[in-house]
């Protein structure tokens, strides 16, 4: 009978496995190689900003640091009505970071709040409509949210992917309330259930015996040995290097036209009708835009699909008499800036999504002037 | 017990060191005890329908020698119903049910839902026919039965294949219990060996392509153009190839740490020149228990009885088309209760027809030829077929293998560009690495140096990524069959 039968020097093969941890020790022992991945995406030049005002957070990512957002919101002791700005990188990323900059999340916090009005923010790199209604229906739970402010980027249009950190939302009775009559709800409801469930193909949330004996090996090999524990942060490491290696390859630089992915796209766009579904339920006043863009060079997108893109956001608005308005032009060429490559060479490129703080002064302001029409 | 955990690599390395240091009947003892710890590690409450299972047929083989022919056919039928009847219970029953109620509807009974909550014993498919493979040999005089119930135990619920196979007849397996191997460097470093390339298929490749993969397929199919489709398709075939050969792998590396040999269960599946090629490389243990204990009876031919070779030898054979659409309808059956396996089975069964009737007409045509055409063929024949395996549901499956026959959906792209490129990239990694293995191979392996510095670089290159990418985020697709 002819047998698989490998019968090699064991001696190359101890040296393999030795030579391979030497090597994972060797090349991560330094702190540089851990990379979070969706901060990476933005380039050295832009800074991460999540605003406190007054010692409180106002500005938050997603379900991780809620509850810092939700203990400043308490600590006011009075109730104030709040308006909910939900986005993307833009709203916490500046641009040529200077000492003492302001992002608009917190410029706009500050000007309405002369008008008793306590304005939260937050924001995802990347974060798609889908996320957006999500994030809303729980956040309807915590807070007395009056008016919804909702940036409308194309580019996360193309996004479909739910973050595990707004997933879990989905565990929240509160929140299948809410969405599990709505296309977008349902869907990912069913998505979820899939995922968890313990007939599901490929993932195993079932609760195992193993899980606890696992989860205690885990914890001591961390505190054991230093890689394990950076393994994450590796892996991201590896992936940033992929990424910026693909981009190499195919020339890949942020100017590159995206064309819209249909299937994503729809998805989205019903996650948007279904936002101002969930907020005319719930008796929000809700103010959309389509975000500043560095326009003063030819924009990443195919200029047909945007232009119906930006129809299609308008008239959706309109059409659930909400107010829209078109931001593109709000920020001059001169507070834009530029970022490191995203892929291997060296030169700078052109960053159409993040602008330097005068940017985000315009985008305040201009939202300040479009919300106190709305509150007249 | 999942091969992907810090448990199991722990567990593997306390019972090899009491493995080898024990004498031959604690051996036996040990296994036994060590593979029951194994499965309870899951569900402790299965264990005792996993004995039922090893107690029966032990028994029956017992008796059945000793009886006349209709006892004998009487006690046959004792270990299948008990066996299929457990088997039917514990993954049939729903579907069975849901089906009925369906049929009942369709026709104007209305009958409300019945709510049934059966968990699904771990590797029940793979030990239900592993002991089914027992009896009928005992039954068909090929083997005697064994007398040593730990040693028939052992054999049943050996834990590297407890769970997911390879699926082993007791002729292959049972005599080497029974040889207690000496201890050997070779027997470790070689289980190590592809342990770490089993790791490395499931931890590194399978379970980062699993992210693609579950996005592709969880989008409606009417979101999804022709070019998705396809590649979805491949995107799969090479997932569940890789996650499940990596599974065979860390069995067959696990048991020769014991000294226990079993056979290889794949064998670059996706090279094959023609459907016949690809039933003797693809899940070989599977195929030839199908071809031995259901095909070849049904057609009355003289079957192989071993574990290898696949269904080669039940496609040449040119039975009853019905023995044929049987034989691969159980096969798809096998892998779940849903209606999309059973199109996966009707699938395959239409491909070997079809081939049947043209492999005749290109006898003529030069060896090259037919063999470069025939994976050019086959191997998008064969992707296609994961669809239904993958699909949400029949009605999506059917509509995503319609889409390929829509021109004006080849004019658009529904996914992100990494998705194609991941595809495009693996597909060809993976006939380098089969040209690197049949023609590079052989020359390095003359040039022992050379072959030592390739040697160190791969294993290195193998542990720093399995190091990085070992989590056990995902369970083995194979484990829910």
């Amino acid at each position: 009978m002819k047998y698989f039968y490998f019968n090699r020097n064991w001696l190359s093969t101890l040296i393999g496995i030795f030579l391979g941890i030497f090597l994972l020790n060797y090349f991560f022992s330094d702190n540089k190689k851990e990379i979070r991945l969706d901060e990476f995406a933005l380039g050295k030049d832009n800074k991460t900003l999540l605003a406190d005002f007054e010692g409180k957070r106002i500005h938050c990512s997603d379900t991780t640091d809620l509850n810092l957002c939700l203990k400043g919101y308490k600590s006011s002791n009075i109730e104030l009505p709040v308006t909910l700005w939900l986005g993307n990188s833009q709203l916490h990323a500046i641009n040529q970071y200077y000492e003492g900059d302001q992002t608009a999340a917190l410029l706009l916090h500050k000007d309405l709040k002369k008008f008793d009005i306590y304005t939260l923010t937050f924001s995802q790199a990347n974060a798609n409509l889908q996320e957006h209604y999500l994030l809303l229906s729980y956040l309807l739970e915590y807070f007395p949210i009056k008016t919804l402010i909702l940036p409308v980027v194309f580019d996360d249009l193309r996004e479909d992917n739910i973050r595990h950190t707004i997933e879990n939302v989905l565990t929240n009775q509160f929140v299948i309330n809410k969405i599990s009559k709505s296309y977008t709800g349902k869907n990912l409801i069913s998505k979820f259930n899939n995922k968890n469930s313990t007939t599901s193909v490929t993932n195993r949330k079932e609760d195992l015996s193993e899980d606890d004996f696992e989860n205690l090996l885990d914890e001591k090999l961390n505190k054991f040995w230093l890689i394990w524990s950076k393994r994450e942060k590796l892996r991201g490491y590896l992936f940033a290097k992929l990424y910026l290696f693909r981009n190499y390859v195919f020339g890949i630089t942020p100017s590159t036209t995206r064309k819209m992915i249909p299937g994503r796209y729809e998805k989205n766009i019903n996650a948007f009708k279904d936002i101002l579904k969930l907020s005319l339920e719930n008796k929000l006043e809700v103010f959309t835009y389509i975000p500043p863009i560095r326009n003063d060079i030819k924009i990443p997108y195919d200029l047909e699909d945007y232009k119906n893109f930006k129809i299609e956001i308008e008239n959706i608005t309109k059409k659930n008499n909400y107010r829209f308005i078109s931001l593109e032009n709000i920020v001059p060429p001169e507070f834009w800036g530029e970022k490191t490559s995203t892929n291997l060479k060296k030169e700078k490129e052109v960053d159409f999504m993040h602008f330097q703080s005068n940017g985000h002064r315009l985008l305040a302001k201009s939202l300040f002037l479009e919300l106190t029409k709305l509150q007249k | 017990m999942i091969f992907n955990s810090l448990t199991y690599l722990i567990f593997l390395f306390i019972v090899i060191s009491l493995y080898w240091l024990l004498p031959y009947r604690a051996r036996l003892i040990l296994i036994f005890t060590s593979s029951l710890i194994f499965y309870g590690f899951w569900k402790i409450e299965f264990i005792p329908i996993l004995l039922i299972s090893v107690i029966v047929d032990w028994w029956v083989a017992q008796k059945i020698i000793q009886k006349e022919k209709n006892v004998r056919f009487f006690l046959l039928l004792l270990s299948l119903t008990t066996n299929l009847g457990l088997l039917f219970y514990f993954k049939y029953l729903i579907f069975f049910a849901e089906t009925s109620i369906g049929f009942a509807n369709i026709i104007g009974l209305q009958l409300d839902p019945i709510i049934l909550k059966i968990i699904l014993p771990l590797g029940i498919s793979f030990y239900t026919f592993q002991t089914i493979s027992y009896t009928v040999d005992v039954y068909r005089g090929f083997i005697k039965p064994e007398r040593n119930f730990i040693l028939f135990a052992c054999y049943v619920t050996f834990f590297p294949q407890l769970v997911a196979g390879p699926i082993l007849r007791a002729k292959e397996v049972l005599p080497q219990f029974l040889n207690r191997p000496l201890f050997s460097f070779n027997f470790l470093i070689s289980g190590t060996r592809l342990i770490l390339f089993g790791l490395f298929l499931k931890v590194v490749l399978a379970d980062n392509i699993s992210l693609l993969v579950d996005t592709g397929f969880s989008m409606q199919a009417a979101y999804l153009s022709a070019i998705d489709v396809w590649t979805l398709a491949f995107l799969f075939g090479f997932q569940i190839y890789f996650d499940f050969s990596a599974y065979s792998l860390i069995a067959i590396g696990s048991a020769r740490m014991m000294g226990i040999f079993f056979p290889n269960n794949f064998n670059f599946p996706y090279i094959s020149s023609s459907p016949k090629d690809f039933w003797q490389r693809w899940h070989i243990s599977l195929s030839s228990w199908i071809r031995d204990y259901l095909y070849l009876p049904l057609n009355k031919v003289k079957i192989i009885n071993r574990s290898e070779g696949g269904l080669a030898k039940a496609v040449k054979t040119r039975g009853s088309n019905k023995s044929l659409f049987f034989t691969m309808g159980i096969m798809g059956l096998w892998h779940g209760a849903n209606w999309t396996f059973l199109i996966w089975g009707i699938y395959h069964a239409i491909v070997i027809s079809v081939y049947r009737f043209i492999e005749p007409k290109t006898k003529n045509f030069p060896n090259f030829f037919k063999s470069f055409a025939g994976t050019l063929i086959t191997l998008p024949v064969m992707m296609l077929s994961w669809i239904p395996f993958r699909a949400e549901s029949l009605a999506e499956a059917f509509n995503m293998w319609l889409k390929i026959f829509d021109i004006n959906s080849y004019l658009w792209l529904g996914m992100r560009e990494n998705t194609y490129l991941v595809t495009f990239l693996i597909l060809i990694s993976f006939f380098i690495i089969y040209f690197f293995k049949m023609k590079i191979l052989p020359i390095i392996n003359s040039k022992k140096y050379i072959f030592v510095a390739c040697d160190i670089a791969l294993i290195s290159f193998v542990t720093f990524f399995v190091i990085i990418f070992f989590r056990t985020i995902n369970q083995f697709i194979y484990f829910q069959f």
